[in-house]
């Protein structure tokens, strides 16, 4: 038999606690609850005040738990004496004091090097280490990191959460912020940590931060994360944020050709989303201790106050969790998932190669009432008068929409089932300017159509083209993969019969 | 095949196969330092005080079916929380019993020492938590909630960062 979590051995027929309605050994009770699943562990707690105390004297379990956190050595706090439950975890996760304990995982000095800021050239980066916990996926909510500047010792710690993106874990931390915050609090909280401080430290404290390398505003940097492991991280890049909101979510994309030299942060903050470019070469290990700074973002898209994401946000007060990324076709880009919102970034990976340029086009799709779940397709036209059109087709389970990329407007919103063809976009109809997209809905042709394809807001109509129309149909499937073959007598059939 | 006599808690004579009994690290350590190799009508029957015959029975029939297995693996904390390995059918439909029975079994696999059926009747008690709802478990193992609802709500916040995503 292993050891036993709960301390104090005594006679069997003491130990029994009867957690089941039954007489077996605490020990056994014990050896129970640790093969179930954390969740499920914690859930026991809410049982009966019998099972929370099984459960917080789980003392094996939650030393483990602790050390997966990042914690060094959590069973062997001294000073207290105290063993570690889950109360103590708990506290411990919550609490301030928590890195300045003697539980604290040993800290690794890791001294980055001055980089000099693109805004302010003379500036020198102060930011000296920043030690991370980081966690596995399903604990990625509760990370701890620590700010320390050279100047000014006082740490921070925050729980947050982390995102794996398609360039590896990233947390982003607000610098400015948490140095103005850690500074406006040092003095209701110096007496708890002058009792862990050396007196060189607190001397230090009583110094004004340098806070010259950074500009003014609200910056952010994005550190890199390693998995199930404690130690000292780097910023990745530090990025300016235009209001003084928290980061709720964070996707990381880097183009997968060996020509695109930009990797994309995409932010979502609780009332904008915002697009950042940094150089590829910035995530290169190698650069860590380098960070770049960003001046601002390349595309910002505002979020309604009232929308349904945002009060997720206020209610859950935490990142959304990781986006979701789709690749869309040749010549659009990705398209990241945010909950139940689409944000899209456009301009063909041709344009973003040869201008070197970020993207043009960043067009957030907010009336999706469920997760998106296939990106049909996008398809430039080019419209009469002489501008390129380009449409994007998406689908839930609850509704297809149709937007018009280019100008931010949906075009077109559907109920019902899935679409199952893709789009098709024509101009070529002796009714110019006509802008028509055709596709199959189930055994349905369908047909929309604007004659004003200037216009953001412009009309669109629907036709059902049923029974008649049903040898058409396959008829379309078979020739119309590409607007050129559809004729003019066939869209005049298709509007007539409207 | 030669067997051995157990005398159970509830004064009832078990015969069990030898090589079967040795599962039992406790059985084995006895049938050892006692000599014991099979059946002898003059010999006594080994007394084991916490086992009844119902529950020694089923123990015998598990390590019967299990005969062939390799040893199970130590107990390792840092793999707890890994994704938990399902039961077996034949041990699910095995362990399909009532509770009182189960827990039964389940203090005889522990004073008997057979690890291999102990792990298994504990994964079939905690299968019965996993993924359920507080009311749902407290249904189950006939829990009677004793917290003020003041009291729960505290519990809960204190650890509601759990029941995210």
């Amino acid at each position: 038999m292993p050891e036993a979590d709960v301390e104090d051995p005594e006679p069997v027929q003491q130990q029994q606690t009867k957690l089941f309605n039954q007489s077996i050994p605490e020990e056994l009770e014990a050896r129970i609850l640790n093969l179930l699943d954390l969740k499920s562990l914690i859930r026991c707690r809410l049982l009966s005040q019998k099972w929370k105390s099984s459960v917080d004297r789980l003392y094996g379990r939650w030393g483990a738990v602790a050390r997966v956190m990042g914690f060094a050595n959590p069973e062997s706090d001294s000073e207290s004496g105290e063993r570690l439950g889950l109360p103590k975890l708990l506290k411990m996760l919550h609490g301030d004091w928590w890195f300045q304990c003697s539980l604290c995982p040993v800290e690794a000095e890791a001294d980055i090097n001055p980089c000099f800021c693109s805004t302010t050239s003379s500036k020198k980066l102060c930011l000296q280490f920043l030690l991370v916990t980081a966690f596995d996926r399903r604990n990625s909510y509760l990370h701890k990191w620590r700010l320390r500047l050279p100047e000014y010792p006082v740490t921070w710690t925050q729980v947050g959460k982390a995102s794996e993106t398609q360039i590896g874990w990233l947390v982003c931390v607000a610098v400015s912020d948490r140095v103005s915050a850690t500074e406006d609090s040092s003095s209701s909280s110096s007496t708890r940590e002058s009792t862990h401080h050396s007196p060189n430290e607190n001397e230090a404290k009583n110094k004004k931060p340098d806070r010259t390398w950074l500009p003014p505003g609200n910056w952010v940097a994005i550190v890199p994360l390693e998995k199930r492991r404690s130690g000292p991280a780097v910023p990745l890049c530090l990025l300016p944020l235009p209001s003084k909101e928290a980061i709720v979510g964070l996707e990381a994309y880097k183009c997968d050709t060996s020509s695109c030299d930009l990797v994309h942060l995409l932010i979502l903050t609780e009332t904008f989303v915002l697009l950042y470019s940094l150089p590829i070469e910035a995530i290169k290990a190698d650069q860590f201790e380098n960070p770049v700074f960003l001046n601002g973002p390349d595309s910002t898209v505002g979020i309604n106050n009232g929308s349904q994401l945002s009060r997720q946000n206020r209610s859950a007060q935490s990142i959304i969790g990781a986006f979701g990324m789709y690749e869309v076709t040749k010549t659009s880009n990705f398209v990241p998932a945010v909950d139940r919102y689409f944000a899209v970034l456009g301009g063909s990976k041709e344009s973003w190669q040869s201008d070197d340029t970020v993207p043009r086009c960043f067009t957030f799709i907010s009336l999706m009432r469920s997760r998106c779940q296939t990106l049909e397709q996008m398809s430039q036209v080019q419209l009469g008068n002489g501008q390129i059109g380009e449409f994007l087709l998406t689908s839930t389970t609850e509704k297809a929409v149709i937007t018009d990329f280019r100008r931010n407007g949906i075009i077109a919103n559907y109920g019902g089932q899935w679409l199952d063809k893709g789009l098709t976009v024509t101009d070529k109809s002796e009714l110019q300017p006509l802008l028509a997209i055709i596709w199959k809905y189930g055994f349905d042709l369908m047909i929309s159509w604007t004659t004003s394809p200037q216009k953001q807001t412009s009309l669109c109509s629907v036709a059902r083209v049923v029974s008649d129309l049903r040898d058409n149909c396959r008829g379309f499937k078979k020739i119309s993969p590409n607007h050129d073959f559809i004729s003019r007598s066939l869209l005049a059939t298709l509007l007539n019969d409207v | 095949m030669p067997g051995i006599k157990l005398l159970t808690v509830d004064n009832e004579i078990v015969e069990v196969d030898a090589d079967t009994a040795k599962q039992s690290l406790l059985l084995r350590s006895m049938l050892h330092d006692l000599g014991v190799t099979e059946i002898d009508d003059d010999e006594e029957a080994i007394s084991l005080p916490h086992v009844t015959a119902a529950a020694l029975r089923k123990a015998m029939a598990w390590c019967a079916h299990h005969k062939d297995d390799p040893p199970p693996p130590e107990d390792d904390e840092n793999a707890r929380d890994l994704q938990p390995q399902q039961l077996s059918s034949w041990d699910a439909e095995f362990l399909r019993m009532d509770q009182s029975a189960l827990f039964e079994l389940i203090q005889a696999a522990n004073y008997l020492d057979i690890r291999g059926l102990l792990d298994t009747a504990c994964k079939a008690v905690a299968d019965a938590i996993r993924g359920r709802s507080p009311e749902e478990i407290r249904k189950a193992f006939n829990i009677r909630c004793d917290f003020t609802p003041q009291e729960e709500e505290q519990v809960r916040r204190e650890t509601e960062w759990c029941e995210e995503k």
